[in-house]
């Protein structure tokens, strides 16, 4: 498993939050096997992620301020005959945090070949 | 007989569903309710998107188990986080497990009496009693029932007050079906007869005491002891400082 470093994210972070704000440029919001679905497509993988990896992620990336969610108005589920979904967003911080991850990423990698040069 | 796809991908459904449930059992109303919820509509989308692909309960099942010690690590924080503002003396963690270790020790030891007992009549070297026979089968088979309305959140209590029941039966009357069982523990008993009798006692009387208490600590706080005592505080008219009540 790997150690998370103080401020950084995880793959699997990472990957929620990019395949959620697909999402939510697509819908304006997102819901668990809807991202599930996408980080499987993203990452070209034919198995989803697991219930307890997504939901433990989602609810640590909730508690960050990273992500917000509302529960969806049961009527609405009810009126597809379905369950109703959390919905979830990429906050303002949860964008930053992603892309201040990225970029060190593609330093750490930078430094890394530049020792090999 | 076997079950076609569709039953056995409901099946599917419901084993996760009902895996949520019991690693949430302990977990605040609003956290277990929440995981419950969000799985129910994971498992009903992926089955409504996978169409009739007759893989899907696989898929579900095997995503459920990819995931358990994700689910045991999220479970293990919340009760962490839980304990970490519980008042005082209330010990969240540490009585809920007390109480399934207690459980565990009262089915091996209902067991134990039951196989003693059995292999015993089996090979024709059974001596003792027929109604202590009744009481090993008894006692196990209430506790079974007890061990299992306690993985039942709602139904936790009333599980404990069939141990409380299983564990007067199974200590106070097991202990005798022991001893019948075996040489050693009959010269045992013998020979030191009241002291015997007196762990006997002490055992019963302990096993009883503590699931009545874990089923005190368990009753829903709408039900609990203090709760009326609480209802009427809280529902008595307001003084206000003139003496006019509210």
């Amino acid at each position: 498993m790997a150690r998370r470093r103080e401020g950084r994210l995880v793959d699997l972070e990472v990957d929620i939050l990019a395949a959620g704000m697909e999402l939510q440029g697509d819908d304006g919001e997102f819901y668990g096997f809807a991202l599930a679905k996408r980080i499987a497509e993203r990452a070209d993988a034919a198995a989803l992620t697991a219930h307890g990896t997504l939901y433990k992620a989602l609810a640590r990336l909730s508690e960050r301020g990273l992500l917000e969610s509302v529960w969806e108005d049961a009527a609405i589920g009810a009126s597809e005959g379905r369950p109703r979904r959390r919905l979830y967003r990429v906050t303002g911080a949860g964008e930053l945090a992603y892309r201040a991850e990225l970029e060190a990423r593609r330093v750490v990698a930078v430094q890394g070949k530049a020792a090999f040069a | 007989m076997t079950a076609g796809p569709a039953a056995s991908a409901h099946r599917s459904d419901r084993a996760v569903l009902a895996w949520g449930r019991w690693y949430t059992r302990d977990l605040p109303g609003d956290i277990a309710a929440d995981r419950i919820a969000e799985l129910e509509s994971d498992v009903f989308e992926e089955r409504a998107a996978a169409g009739s692909d007759p893989g899907v309960g696989s898929s579900i099942l095997w995503r459920a188990a990819r995931g358990v010690p994700a689910d045991l690590a999220w479970r293990s924080a919340r009760l962490h986080a839980a304990a970490l503002t519980a008042p005082a003396g209330t010990f969240p963690l540490a009585m809920p497990a007390l109480a399934h270790v207690a459980t565990a020790l009262l089915l091996a030891w209902g067991v134990l009496i039951v196989v003693r007992v059995g292999s015993g009549i089996l090979d024709g070297s059974w001596v003792g009693a027929w109604d202590l026979v009744a009481a090993g089968l008894v006692g196990l088979g209430l506790a079974l029932i007890g061990s299992a309305l306690t993985m039942v959140p709602e139904a936790r209590w009333l599980g404990a007050l069939w141990l409380a029941v299983a564990s007067y039966v199974l200590l106070r009357f097991g202990m005798y079906t022991l001893i019948a069982t075996s040489v050693t523990l009959t010269d045992f008993y013998t020979s030191a007869l009241s002291q015997a009798m007196l762990i006997n006692r002490v055992l019963a009387a302990a096993g009883v005491i503590f699931f009545v208490a874990m089923a005190a600590w368990w009753l829903p706080a709408d039900r609990g002891l203090w709760a009326e005592r609480r209802r009427r505080a809280s529902d008595s008219p307001r003084l206000r400082p003139e003496g006019i009540t509210a």
